[in-house]
């Protein structure tokens, strides 16, 4: 090669800042090269004068550049005879210790070559490198170098280097030692264990052990603001892998680990307990037999002394796995005759002197030891369980309510239920099947098991702590759930002794743990569940409802049938049953039973067929939900409207009480049913919801029965009337016009329930996929049509409705879609809306529509049209008719409707949609809050109180919109909404007060500078709403209960505002809460004397937090 | 130096760790008075730590709910507490503790007796006397150690 392209570069390399100067020099090399003129050999030829200088730096510039040269070359230009000398000439030059970072390169950017490939280089390359470079004399990045070529060599040409190279384990040693870079050992920790696994290491398994043992326990912190991502626990779990190699260093391990148990430092316990836990499946049992007693007895006293839960938890689970591996080779059968095992004797002995002494927390503890090993395999389960449960299988204090004897009670069946639930486990295993033995081990037990506990129930639910029975409860469950034990007469029993202490339970929280029991029983065994309630649940539900009364434990059984319902297997046949009950509708008895009964019923009812509904979600149970399920819901809720008893009918003086029971017309209750609609359909595919909602359509648009009359209850033709069906008033004119005239008049009074039931339409159109098309050519003159019948209507729930179809389509057809709303649809809503000569119901009913059709527009994040939509809302803010509805609807528009517009319902929703909307709509309300309270101040009389009622929208907007409002962009804002936060805590609404509380606390949370600013309102707004009564200055002295006015601060506000209280001496430094101390404090005094217990108790929190908010603290 | 402690091994009884109290529909109703009752007092003070070990005093049994009695018509309250050996000297710092925590969570309209449980403590007397003394109890509590050991027993109980 031409010597002065060479020196050219070399020269370039002395200027160090001139990198545009050797990276052109390095391509005219790599040029030469490219175009056939020279060669990589005839580059070490004209690199002789460098390689060969006495000066250390050329030569390691002659080797950088043959480096580099390699690197950037492709394979083409780097011939396998090449490869070879290259790698020879590096290798042989390994002892030139000022190249060797360069050489490392060099050999790294070969390795990855074809012709390295083809070739025999590894074991040789990787002798070299460990045989002739002292690793430790070099700095962290070449040792790291070298440590990362290993890698790769032993990952890519292992099977050659075993071949090669095998002293590798020994050579690896003298490179691994001493390293102390994070960075570099966890490349060491992954290098070890392949090393040890791959390669035979008799004779160095000591050296080795100790190479890798030294690190333990790791203590490393990385330091703050480290960058380099290694943690402490990549560190541990590394090393774990590195000890637990290979069964050949069990004779060294073990000893050491054990001694780092008696460790002071916590961590240190629990690592080496892991490590232990690791090791356990690789070393050999024989190699843990030895030390088996002293590591019980040591797990075993720290499990008796630790508060930590975590440390706790891994010392149960470190033992039971040694226990399971020095246990592994024996017959489960053998247990059934052999005496206990050495190593769990001591424990059982343990177990049984701390039940003589009555030392129950130890002997829970030592319970929980045991279960532990029980479920880590059979023959520990049944050595265990043969000598343990018999213990607890005679009852002790059943005669009388001695607290001792409930003392007793509680750890017997608390220790029972851990070696259940164990049992259980371990029972689970396949391998029971194959020991006819084991089939009939817990027959010895179940007579007297079953009655023991049986017999705890009534005991517990004598104490006074209600969740001892639920412990005997939760024992009962793992009882009846260990395979092979109790047949399913005994599983029902247990169904029936849980369902009735929940039947019989007080307090929300007892009855959903004993409903979580009574699911995990379904869950395991549906069959016998499924048997046990189905001819109940038929049999009762009927008699409940005929009566026309509520049984007072109608609510408690649907919730248990919704709960068990859960479970995919029970959904449907109770659903089976839930349906026909609605659908025989009270119109059919006489006398008509008491509307609320019916409704309180139906409420239950409804509820429970949705949480049912929820639980079908395999493909066969959708595909029946579509055909049976959706079309038999909507056509109940809509049948009442327009067919009945002719006789019932015709005295219009009961309609108005028989339609709404028949066809759920109350909100609650026809909410319920949209709601059940919109989830069953949202979870079909939209070639099931196509055919589904063509019919729906063609029902509600046009009357059109004709798919549901299959579906109708079966009624006497000669006594049933049927009328036409004319929500939208699109039915054919010649089915009214043949309509007698009493049938007219019952049509005409029949009719604005048809309207109601548009809600049910509503939820179908609102959940459909985009792909589902709506069944008319031309949904645009639909939508227009359905807007002007909405406008034309002035009830409420039928604008709600309709809005929220236009509403949908418009969301899920954009961009086409916009056009249609900003070209016909908003001119006409919004006349509507500001139209003086409509009446005020009228205009509201247009305000409605124009919301639902802003917050589809919203969730597209609609450009020009959104601005638009909102600017105008703004505007009418100021509307004294309008502002009210404004003002809440703002808030509705960026929260989730609990069925349409929605992600869920298939609604298109576009990301940080929230965000953009609420910074487009804060000036305005910053703004228009400003003008408002300043023409308020300035204004007298009776345009004084109309600017003050006009700032109060301004503020009840924000704080509905604020709790739905992402962290992040509200605290961008806060400087500028915390004056009109603080003063839309003045608002008597309860809703927005604990929402703008809420918002409050995040903010003393994660922006507390701010809040020192404002500590002084703050605390004085907040204290004015722990109060509840009107005059905070008497709260503190006169008692709540001798006021008789009503609370001014609802209970969700007065503690929303105690538990904000308490969160700022948390949040803020003592010195800027100080001012306010005394006054916080006087002033708690009287939420402490609250009429409610929940008030009460955050008002003892927060006076404490504010008495401890002192070093010294004074009473 | 070795600070001896006066009961240095103390049986631990195994505890709920949280209120026994389920909330029920008449309490979510605003219009029904929650009265004060003997379990809203002992979670009150449940959870202060015993002067001497880790414990708080419901694992230690110095405390009971049915050793509360509480009228709240009366405004009158009395809890009993057990020391749990009989020349226990901490007995009056753990009624002091008892008192403090009540007074800052009570309102000031209840009478409360705090009191050694009869037959507990050789010098029952004594203690119930200095613990239902309010001149003495202001007098120690002006004392900065003394409030200082006594908020720590309290920090837990909050």
């Amino acid at each position: 090669m031409d010597s002065g392209l060479i020196d050219t570069y070399l020269a370039a390399l002395e200027n160090s800042s001139d990198r545009s100067g050797q990276e052109q020099a390095l391509q005219a090399i790599l040029d030469s090269i490219h175009q056939g003129d020279n060669s990589l050999l005839t580059l070490v030829q004209g690199l002789e004068k460098p390689l060969t200088s006495e000066r250390n730096e050329w030569r390691a510039k002659g080797i950088k550049l043959l480096a580099t040269v390699i690197r950037r070359l492709d394979d083409a230009h780097i011939a396998p005879p090449a490869v070879k000398f290259l790698t020879n000439f590096f290798r042989e030059r390994l002892a030139d210790t000022p190249c060797v970072p360069w050489l490392v390169e060099g050999l790294t950017n070969l390795s990855h070559t074809a012709g390295f490939r083809q070739g025999d280089f590894a074991g040789s390359v990787v002798e070299s490198l460990l045989e002739e470079i002292h690793i430790q004399s070099f700095q962290q990045p070449t040792r790291l170098a070298i440590l990362h070529l290993l890698q790769y060599l032993l990952t890519e040409y292992l099977p050659t280097l075993q071949r090669q190279l095998p002293s590798l384990p020994a050579l690896f040693i003298q490179a691994m030692d001493s390293e102390k870079d994070p960075r570099n050992l966890m490349v060491c920790f992954d290098l070890f264990p392949r090393i040890v696994r791959h390669f035979d290491v008799t004779g160095h398994a000591d050296d080795l052990f100790e190479v890798v043992f030294c690190y333990f326990p790791i203590t490393f912190k990385p330091p703050p603001g480290d960058a380099l991502g290694v943690t402490a626990e990549d560190l541990k779990a590394a090393l774990r892998h590195c000890i637990a190699a290979t069964p050949a260093f069990g004779p060294y391990a073990i000893e050491p680990l054990l001694s780092k148990l008696t460790s002071s430092s916590g961590s240190a316990k629990i690592d080496a307990l892991q490590t232990l836990a690791e090791c356990a499946s690789v070393f050999t049992p024989a190699d843990w037999q030895p030390h088996m007693a002293e590591l019980a007895s040591l797990i075993r006293e720290e499990i008796y002394q630790t508060t930590d839960d975590a440390l706790r938890a891994q010392c149960l689970s470190t033992l039971a796995t040694l226990f399971a591996r020095v246990t592994q080779d024996k017959a489960p059968t053998a247990a059934l005759t052999e005496d206990p095992h050495e190593f769990v004797k001591p424990l059982i002995d343990d177990l049984v002197a701390q039940v003589a002494d009555a030392q129950w927390v130890k002997a829970i503890a030592t319970g929980k030891i045991l279960s532990c090993i029980a479920a880590t395999s059979l023959y520990n389960c049944i050595m265990i369980v043969r000598p343990v449960l018999p213990l607890f299988l005679t009852s002790n204090g059943n005669s009388d309510s001695d607290p001792i004897s409930m003392d007793t009670e509680r750890a017997h069946i608390e220790i029972l239920g851990d070696i259940l639930d164990a049992s259980r486990v371990a029972f689970s295993s396949p391998e029971v099947s194959q020991y006819p033995d084991l089939q009939s081990f817990w027959k010895t037990y179940e007579v007297d098991l079953y009655h023991r506990l049986s017999a705890s129930v009534p005991f517990f639910q004598r104490s006074p702590q209600s969740q001892d029975v639920l412990l005997t409860c939760s024992t009962l469950l793992a009882a009846v759930s260990v395979p092979t034990a109790f047949d399913a007469t005994d599983k029902r029993g247990a169904y029936l002794t849980l369902r009735e202490v929940y039947l019989a339970a007080d307090g929300k929280a007892t009855r959903d743990y004993l409903l979580n029991l009574l699911h995990q029983l379904a869950q395991r065994f549906p069959e016998v569940i499924l048997d046990a309630t189905v001819e109940p649940l038929r049999q009762h539900l009927p008699d409940v409802y005929d009566a026309g009364r509520i049984h007072p434990q109608l609510h408690l059984e649907l919730a248990l049938v919704a709960k068990l319902g859960a479970v995919p297997q029970l959904a449907r046949p109770y659903l089976e049953i839930l349906l026909p009950v609605i659908q025989a509708t009270p119109g059919q008895t006489t006398p008509l039973p008491p509307p609320e009964a019916c409704f309180r019923y139906t409420d239950a009812v409804l509820q429970t067929v949705g949480e049912l509904l929820d639980a079908l979600t395999g493909p066969e149970d959708r595909a029946w939900v579509a055909e049976t399920v959706i079309p038999t819901l909507l056509i109940i809720a809509v049948a009442p409207t327009f067919r009945g008893d002719a006789i019932r009918l015709a005295e219009l003086s009961t309609l108005d009480t028989l339609v709404p029971i028949s066809a759920f017309g109350q909100d609650a209750q026809a909410d319920q049913i949209a709601h059940s609609l919109a989830s069953a359909l949202a979870g079909l595919t939209p070639e099931q919801q196509t055919p589904l909602f063509a019919s729906a359509f063609r029902l509600f648009m046009y009357g059109d029965t004709t798919p549901y009359q299959s579906l109708l209850p079966a009624q006497d033709p000669a006594t049933t009337l049927e009328l036409p069906f004319n929500p939208i008033n699109q039915a054919s004119a010649t089915a009214l016009e043949a309509l007698s005239a009493d049938h007219r008049l019952i049509f005409d009074r029949l009719q604005p329930y048809q309207r109601q039931t548009c809600r049910f339409w509503a939820a179908l159109g609102a959940t459909l996929h985009a792909a589902v098309p709506w069944p008319e050519s031309d949904p645009a003159a639909i939508m227009k049509l359905l807007l002007t019948t909405a406008l034309a209507d002035e009830s409420g729930s039928y604008g709600d409705s309709l809005a929220l179809l236009i509403a949908s389509w418009v969301n899920k057809a954009a961009p086409a879609s916009l056009t249609l709303v900003e070209q016909d649809l908003l001119p006409v809503i919004t006349h509507a809306c500001t139209d003086s000569t409509r009446s005020q119901v009228g205009r509201l009913v247009a305000l409605t529509i124009y919301l639902a059709l802003t917050k589809a527009v919203v969730l597209l994040a609609g450009g020009g049209l959104q601005s638009q939509l909102v600017d105008q809302l703004l505007g009418w803010l100021r509307d004294p008719v309008l502002a009210p509805r404004v003002a809440v609807g703002l808030g509705h528009i960026v929260r989730d409707h609990p069925f349409a517009l929605t992600r869920a319902a298939h609604a298109r929703v576009k990301l940080l949609y929230r965000q953009k909307f609420f910074v487009q709509c804060l000036p305005g309300l910053v703004q228009g809050y400003r003008t408002a309270a300043a023409s308020s101040s300035n204004s007298t009389g009776l345009a004084s109180t109309q600017n003050h009622q006009q700032h109060r929208y301004y503020l009840l907007a924000l704080s509905h919109m604020v709790q739905y409002i992402p962290k992040p962009v509200l605290m961008a804002e806060l400087s500028s909404l915390m004056p009109l936060l603080l003063s839309s805590l003045e608002l008597p609404h309860v809703e927005s007060c604990v929402s703008t509380i809420n918002t409050l606390y995040t903010v003393a949370l994660d922006a507390s500078d701010l809040m020192a600013e404002y500590i002084g309102s703050v605390v004085k707004a907040l204290l004015r709403l722990t109060s509840a009564r009107k005059s905070s200055s008497t709260a503190t002295t006169v008692s709540a209960e001798s006021s008789s006015e009503p609370p001014l601060n609802p209970m969700q506000v007065r503690t929303a505002a105690l538990k904000c209280l308490a969160i700022l001496p948390e949040c803020l430094e003592y010195s800027i809460i100080h001012p306010y101390r005394k006054e916080v404090i006087k002033a708690l005094a009287g939420p402490l004397d609250d009429r409610k217990r929940a008030v009460r108790q955050e008002a003892v929190v927060c006076r404490n937090k504010w008495f401890g908010a002192s070093s010294s603290g004074a009473l | 130096m070795v600070q001896y402690k006066i009961n240095a091994n103390p049986k631990i009884y195994e505890t709920a760790g949280k209120s026994q109290r389920i909330l029920t529909e008449t309490e979510q109703d605003e219009d029904c008075r929650d009265d004060f009752d003997s379990q809203e007092i002992f979670d009150l003070i449940r959870n202060i730590n015993d002067p001497e070990h880790p414990l708080t005093l419901e694992q230690l049994n110095v405390t009971q709910c049915n050793h509360i009695a509480v009228d709240d018509s009366a405004n009158y309250i009395r809890v009993e507490f057990t020391p749990t050996i009989p020349h226990c000297s901490m007995a009056t710092l753990i009624g002091l503790c008892i008192r403090v925590r009540l007074l800052r969570s009570l309102p000031e309209r209840f009478k409360i007796d705090i009191r050694v449980r009869e037959g507990t403590h050789q010098s029952e007397n004594a203690v119930n006397k200095q613990l239902n003394d309010k001149e003495r109890v202001a007098a120690a509590l002006e004392n900065k150690h003394l409030l200082e050991v006594v908020n720590q027993c309290l920090a837990t109980a909050a």
